[in-house]
């Protein structure tokens, strides 16, 4: 801004300063306003992002080699000693519980398909 | 990022339309008052103000906190579109200084708070805004949107730095030497 006479230069520079924030807010035109709310009224919500299925895949593979270790340690135990029944049995429900294991986590979760899909897989 | 601004954008980014409409609010006059003063001419500001909106709504989702405060972020895209708006333009350099904006309605005067200063000071004050404007017009782009995001519309040297996509201490320079251009320019002028 034009400086006055008898100005020192803190008062002109802050007299300047004051002349930038001049004007910092200026009404918009009202029908570029008008474009923008309807914009942002009318936009759509975001779609959920799919959970990751990180987690999940953590837990099912944890649970099943805990599983495994802890069920191989048995059937070791018990072949040595000569029951074969009881081996059988000791199959059997290794098979389910390692099923039930993979498949639990996933009943559990309501996002099941979702998980699903992230992973890629195609219902 | 004050904290008002970083929950309305967390909101905004989860598709709350509420939200999204207080960040507007917020910043809807700040930033028509940087693009009037960047391009000098209302109706080109207008074209740029709802450009800038669209893109900020389009990508608010891909925004991140982390990355430095909303302001900066919705400044950059306003500063970078107003630059590519004067290449268009082909308004590399500006007018002469006393020569008026080139819209009637984008007179240096709108620049002035409405608050009514009394005839007798009126056109000492027009005559400043136009003066300074035909200052910052005068200044690089890069300089100009420096100095109006720092002492217009009060960006901290951090926000600047990420505003203008550049390290802090040029961020610094850029304001300090359009300051020094300004003020020399408004001193020949005084001097004339």
């Amino acid at each position: 801004m034009p400086e006055r006479r008898g100005q020192g230069p803190v008062e002109r520079e802050e007299g300047l300063i004051r002349a930038l924030a001049a004007g910092a807010r200026l009404e918009p035109p009202e029908n570029a306003d008008r474009l923008i709310r309807r914009m942002i009224a009318g936009r759509p919500p975001a779609p959920a992002r799919p959970p990751s299925p990180l987690p999940l895949v953590l837990t099912a593979v944890t649970s099943l080699i805990l599983l495994a270790v802890a069920l191989g340690a048995s059937l070791s135990r018990t072949a040595l000693s000569g029951d074969a029944p009881l081996v059988a049995a000791i199959v059997v429900t290794a098979y389910l519980g390692l099923s039930a294991t993979a498949v639990l986590p996933l009943l559990v979760r309501r996002d099941l398909l979702r998980a699903v899909r992230a992973l890629g897989v195609r219902s | 990022m004050s904290d008002p601004d970083l929950r309305l954008v967390r909101k905004a980014r989860r598709g709350d339309r509420k939200a999204l409409a207080a960040l507007y609010e917020r910043y809807r006059s700040r930033l028509f008052g940087f693009l009037v003063r960047s391009v000098r001419d209302r109706a080109r500001a207008e074209d740029l103000y709802q450009e800038v909106w669209m893109k900020v709504i389009g990508a608010i989702e891909s925004f991140e906190t982390r990355k430095g405060t909303f302001r900066a972020w919705l400044f950059r895209i306003a500063a970078n579109a107003a630059v590519d708006e004067r290449r268009r333009a082909g308004v590399r350099q500006g007018p002469e200084l006393d020569a008026p904006l080139p819209s009637e309605e984008g007179r240096a005067v709108d620049l002035i708070p409405s608050a009514d200063p009394g005839p007798e000071r009126w056109s000492l004050i027009e005559d400043q805004a136009r003066a300074l404007d035909g200052a910052l017009a005068q200044l690089g782009d890069e300089q100009r949107s420096a100095v109006l995001l720092r002492h217009q519309q009060g960006l901290t040297y951090a926000e600047l730095a990420r505003a203008l996509a550049v390290p802090e201490g040029t961020a610094k320079s850029l304001v300090h030497r359009g300051l020094a251009a300004l003020r020399r320019t408004l001193g020949e002028r005084n001097d004339a």
